[in-house]
C-alpha cells in the first residue's frame, strides 16, 4: 500500500507534482475563477429620474398583459434592455405563504408577463427568491410557480450554497453580503417588488425587495435596517423595475392584515433607478419621500433623485 | 409453477412493499390533497384501533381498514407479516447481518425456550393498559414503530448525508458538471426540501436497533415473541383458511424445513404446522427437494393429543403444548403487574408545571385526551414543512413519549398549513381549515425584555412584529423615546404581546435574532382550552 511503504524523496516529488497539477487543471476549468473575477461594480444610472406609471382598468390577467407590453414600450422597448441569449434574472417577492389578493405577494400575471416577454425577446429567465416562510409553500400558494411554468421560465429554490461574499464599496453599516451565485451572474436583473406596509421600514418597495437575494442571518440587518438597505443597494446592480402596485398592502405589512387593509391601485411602475421608482411609489400610500430614512439616506448617497417635482413622472392608462 | 419459486416472489414482493413504504414516506410532505393514502399504513393495525378505541372512549374512524385486514388474514393467514410489514421487512434485511447462521429459535442452558407466548401477553398488556387510558401500543405497535423510526430517524440520516456528501462535491467544481444534474433530481424526489433532523432522534434509533438486534437469538425473534400486531394476527389466523399441508408419504423428516422456518413455526419433524405463526413466506418450498409441503385453503386439521405428547419434553422439540395455553398464574401475573405499571406511565414532570414546555400541534385534542388518541407514528412530525415537530421524550411524562411537540426555536407553525391536522390517522389532531386554523390557540408568546433588543439595547429591531401571522398582529410595538446604554436619548419601537391575539405559532421565536435561546418565547396557552378569546 501507498501508506505503509516508505516513501523516496524522488516519489515524493513525483507525487506532490501530481497533486499540485490536478489542482492547478480543475482551477483553470472551475466557476471557481469568476468569483475572483466578480467586480462590485455600482450599476446606478443616477441622473435617471424618470419613472414611468403605467394604470389599468382591472386586474384581469389580459389587462396586466396590456400594463406590461404598454410599460415596456414606454421605456423604449424590450429589445432595448434584453438581447438574445442573455442570462435574466427576475426577483420577485415571494415571501409569505399567502395568496395573490392578499398583496404579500407580487403578482403572478405580472410576474408572466414579464417572464414571457423576456423569454419572446430571446433570454433565458430565472425566478428565485430566499422566502420567509417554506419556500415550496410560498413558490405555490402565491401562483408564481404556475406562472413561471406557464411563461416557461426556470423557478429555482433558494440553495445555501450559492451564497458568495461581495463587499460593499463606502458602506453605511454591511461591509460584506452573502449575496445569490446568480444574481452575481446574471446579464440582467429585474427586480420586481410589491409596495407594501412594512413596520420596520415604513415601506417596502424595490430596495427593500432585494434582501430575498441575500444569505446569512438576515435579521441582524433589522438593527441597522435603512442603512443596510441602502447598502444591499449599492452593493447589487439592478437594471430593471417594474414594481407591482396593482394591489398595495397599506397596514399590518409585510406578512399579515385584512382585506380591508389591500388596497386595489391598479398601477405598475417602470424604471430603471429603484431609489427614484420607490420615492414616486410612497405617493400611493400619501406618504412623503422623506419620511422613510433608507430613501433619505440613498438619496444622501448621490444614488437617486427622490423629490417628486424633480422627477421626470410618464403616466398611461390602458 | 415451481414451488421453490414462490419464495423468490415473495422477497420480490417485500422489496416492493418496502419501496412503496419508503415512497409513501418520502411523499408525506407538503402536496396533500388527500390524506388516505398517506396515513393509511398505521391505520392497518388492529391493535392500535382498538387500544385508540378504548383509551379514547370512541370508536375511531380508521379501524375499518384494520377489520378489513383481520378478515383478509382468516383467509389468507399471516401473510401480512411475511409480505407487507415494513418492520419484518426491515427484521428480514437485519436478520442477514445479525443472525447468519440462521438460528430460528432461542436456547439457553442447552433448552429451547418457547419465546411465542410472550407476544400474547404483551399483547394483553397493551389492552389492558389502554383501559387505564395508557397508550403503550403506540410504542411498540410495529406499524408506528417502523413509521415513527423511519420518519424521523432513518430517513433524516439517509437524506443529511446525501445532502453533505453533494455539499462538498460542490466545491470541487470540476465534477459539478456530473453531481449537480444528480443532485438536483435526487433532490426534487427522493431528499427533503430541507434539512431536517429530530430532537431525541438517538432515543428512537436506539430503540430500533435493539428490536433489531435481537434477532441474534433467534430469526424475527421481535415477530415470533414480541408484536402485539402479530399476536392479534396470530389469533385470527390459528384457525385459518390457508395452511401448509405436508404430505407424510413424500416426508423424509429431513427437518430442513424445520430449521429454515424463520419464525419457527413448523414442528413435529416437519409435519406440523402452527398455523397462527406461519407467516405464508414459502421458505419451506423451497428447502424441502421432496415436493412434500403445499399450501391449500381448507381447515387447519387439529393438532392430536398424541403427537403433542410425543413432542414434550423430547430433545431438541421445542414444547408445543405451551404455544397458547396460558397457566392461569401467568394470566394473573400479567394482570397484576401491568396495574403496577400504571402509576410508572402517570409519574409526569408536566403535572406540576402545567406542560409549560409542550406546545402540541394546531387542532390537537386537550392534553389527556391528546395522549390518549395519539399512536406515536409520527406521520405529523414526518409531513410538517417547517421540522417544527419533535418527538417528545421525557416532556410529557414515560406516559407521552414519542408524541409531537412543536419547538418553535427549531420550527414555527406555518401559516396557512394544516397538514399535520391533515394526515394524523387517529383524532389526536383534529382535521381544521385554513380559515380555522387562523383562530386556533395552541400556544401564547411572551418577552424576555432582558434579552430583547430593542428592550435591553435600546436598538431597534421588532422583526418578531414583522413576522407575526395573525391577521392584526398579536405582536405590536410602542414607539417610544429611551435611554440607551450610553445614556443618549433614542427612538425605539419596543415591542409586546397582546395575549388576546396570539395564536402561538412560534414564527417570533424562531427568527429572533438574539443568539442562542429566543427574547420572545411561547409557552402553552395562558387561557385554558375551550374557551374563546376572540
Amino acid at each position: 500500500m501507498f501508506f505503509t511503504k516508505k516513501i523516496f524523496r524522488k516519489d515524493f516529488i513525483k507525487y506532490s507534482l501530481k497533486i499540485i497539477f490536478t489542482g492547478l487543471l480543475s482551477y483553470l476549468f472551475s466557476p471557481v475563477k469568476k468569483l475572483f473575477a466578480y467586480r462590485n461594480y455600482n450599476n446606478y444610472n443616477a441622473d435617471n429620474k424618470t419613472v414611468y406609471v403605467v394604470r389599468g382598468a382591472d386586474l384581469r390577467k389580459r389587462t396586466i398583459e396590456n400594463m406590461v407590453k404598454k410599460g415596456f414600450a414606454g421605456i423604449g422597448g424590450i429589445n432595448r434592455y434584453i438581447k438574445r441569449g442573455m442570462k435574466v434574472v427576475i426577483k420577485p417577492n415571494i415571501g409569505f405563504n399567502s395568496k395573490p389578493e392578499m398583496a404579500h405577494t407580487t403578482n403572478p400575471y405580472l410576474v408572466e408577463a414579464v417572464a414571457k416577454m423576456c423569454i419572446e425577446a430571446g433570454a433565458k429567465v430565472k425566478i428565485f427568491d430566499r422566502t420567509v416562510h417554506t419556500p415550496q409553500l410560498c413558490y405555490r400558494r402565491s401562483g408564481i410557480l404556475k406562472a413561471a411554468k406557464n411563461a416557461g421560465a426556470e423557478i429555482e429554490y433558494i440553495d445555501n450554497r450559492k451564497f458568495r461574499t461581495v463587499t460593499v464599496r463606502n458602506p453605511l453599516s454591511q461591509r460584506t453580503l452573502r449575496v445569490y451565485k446568480d444574481i452575481i451572474e446574471a446579464d440582467f436583473i429585474i427586480n420586481m417588488p410589491i409596495a407594501k406596509d412594512h413596520s420596520s421600514s415604513t415601506l417596502t418597495m424595490s430596495m427593500k425587495n432585494l434582501m430575498g437575494v441575500l444569505g446569512g442571518r438576515r435579521g441582524w440587518f433589522h438593527l441597522s435596517l435603512h442603512k443596510s438597505i441602502v447598502d444591499f443597494n449599492k452593493a447589487m446592480p439592478v437594471n430593471l423595475v417594474i414594481l407591482d402596485a396593482l394591489r398595495i398592502l397599506t397596514d399590518h405589512g409585510p406578512g399579515s392584515g385584512t382585506p380591508d387593509d389591500v388596497k386595489e391601485t391598479k398601477t405598475i411602475v417602470f424604471g430603471t433607478n429603484p431609489v427614484t421608482v420607490d420615492a414616486y411609489t410612497t405617493g400611493l400610500f400619501n406618504i412623503p419621500p422623506e419620511r422613510i430614512e433608507y430613501l433619505k439616506l440613498a438619496a444622501r448617497e448621490g444614488m437617486g433623485e427622490i423629490r417628486r417635482n424633480k422627477m421626470i413622472i410618464k403616466t398611461v392608462s390602458v | 409453477m415451481r414451488k421453490p419459486l414462490w419464495s423468490k416472489i415473495r422477497a420480490f414482493a417485500q422489496l416492493l412493499f418496502w419501496l412503496l413504504f419508503i415512497t409513501i414516506l418520502i411523499y408525506t410532505r407538503d402536496p396533500i390533497d388527500n390524506p388516505f393514502i398517506y396515513n393509511l399504513i398505521p391505520k392497518l393495525s388492529v391493535h392500535l384501533g382498538i387500544v385508540s378505541s378504548i383509551a379514547g372512549r370512541k370508536l375511531i374512524g380508521s379501524l375499518y381498514i384494520s377489520i378489513i385486514l383481520l378478515v383478509l388474514t382468516f383467509i389468507l393467514g399471516r401473510f401480512f407479516c411475511g409480505w407487507i410489514c415494513p418492520m419484518g421487512i426491515t427484521i428480514d434485511a437485519a436478520d442477514r447481518v445479525f443472525n447468519g447462521k440462521k438460528k430460528n429459535f432461542l436456547k439457553i442452558n442447552n433448552k429451547k425456550i418457547n419465546i411465542k407466548p410472550i407476544k400474547y401477553l404483551i399483547f394483553l398488556f397493551s389492552i389492558i393498559l389502554s383501559i387505564a387510558g395508557i397508550h403503550i401500543a403506540g410504542i411498540i405497535d410495529p406499524l408506528s414503530l417502523s413509521f415513527r423510526t423511519y420518519g424521523t430517524v432513518i430517513y433524516p440520516y439517509f437524506d443529511s448525508t446525501v445532502k453533505l456528501i453533494f455539499d462538498g462535491l460542490y466545491y470541487i467544481p470540476v465534477l459539478n458538471v456530473i453531481t449537480e444534474p444528480v443532485y438536483s433530481v435526487l433532490k426534487e424526489y427522493v431528499l427533503d426540501y430541507r434539512y431536517i433532523m429530530f430532537s431525541g432522534h438517538l432515543t428512537i434509533f436506539f430503540f430500533f436497533l435493539f428490536l433489531l438486534l435481537l434477532s441474534i437469538f433467534a430469526r424475527r425473534f421481535w415477530c415470533q415473541s414480541l408484536c402485539p400486531l402479530g399476536a392479534a394476527l396470530a389469533l385470527t389466523s390459528r384457525r385459518g383458511l390457508f395452511n401448509r399441508k405436508v404430505d407424510p408419504q413424500k416426508c423424509i423428516k429431513c427437518k430442513a424445513c424445520v430449521n429454515d422456518c424463520r419464525i419457527n413455526a413448523i414442528y413435529n419433524e416437519g409435519l406440523e404446522t402452527l398455523n397462527g405463526e406461519c407467516i405464508k413466506c414459502f421458505e419451506c418450498l423451497k428447502s424441502c427437494e421432496y415436493d412434500a409441503i403445499s399450501f391449500k385453503f381448507g381447515m387447519p386439521v387439529k393438532i392430536s393429543k398424541k403427537i403433542k405428547n410425543a413432542d414434550n419434553g423430547t430433545n431438541g422439540i421445542i414444547n408445543m403444548e405451551e404455544d397458547f395455553d396460558f397457566s392461569r398464574r401467568s394470566l394473573l401475573m400479567s394482570l397484576l403487574s401491568s396495574v403496577l405499571i400504571i402509576p410508572v406511565f402517570k409519574i409526569k414532570p408536566g403535572y406540576s408545571e402545567d406542560h409549560l414546555h409542550l406546545i402540541r400541534p394546531p387542532g390537537a385534542q386537550p392534553e389527556d385526551k391528546f395522549i390518549n388518541y395519539c399512536i406515536r407514528c409520527g406521520e405529523c412530525m414526518k409531513v410538517c414543512p417547517t421540522n417544527a415537530l419533535h418527538p417528545a421524550i421525557m416532556e410529557a411524562g414515560l406516559e407521552g413519549i414519542f408524541t409531537p411537540r412543536l419547538i418553535p426555536r427549531l420550527g414555527y407553525c406555518e401559516k396557512n398549513c394544516i397538514l399535520c391536522t391533515k394526515i394524523c390517522p387517529t383524532d389526536a389532531i383534529k382535521e381544521l381549515k385554513v380559515k380555522d386554523k387562523e383562530t386556533t390557540i395552541f400556544g401564547t408568546a411572551y418577552f424576555i425584555k432582558d434579552l430583547c433588543i430593542p428592550w435591553a439595547e435600546g436598538i431597534n429591531c421588532i422583526v418578531c412584529e414583522e413576522m407575526c401571522p395573525t391577521k392584526t398582529k398579536a405582536i405590536r410595538f410602542l414607539d417610544r423615546t429611551v435611554l440607551n446604554k450610553e445614556g443618549k436619548k433614542v427612538r425605539v419601537k419596543l415591542p409586546y404581546v397582546i395575549e388576546k391575539l396570539c395564536i402561538g405559532c412560534g414564527i417570533c421565536e424562531n427568527k429572533c435574532p438574539v443568539p442562542g435561546k429566543a427574547a420572545v418565547r411561547v409557552m402553552t396557552p395562558k387561557i385554558a382550552p375551550g374557551i374563546n378569546r376572540f
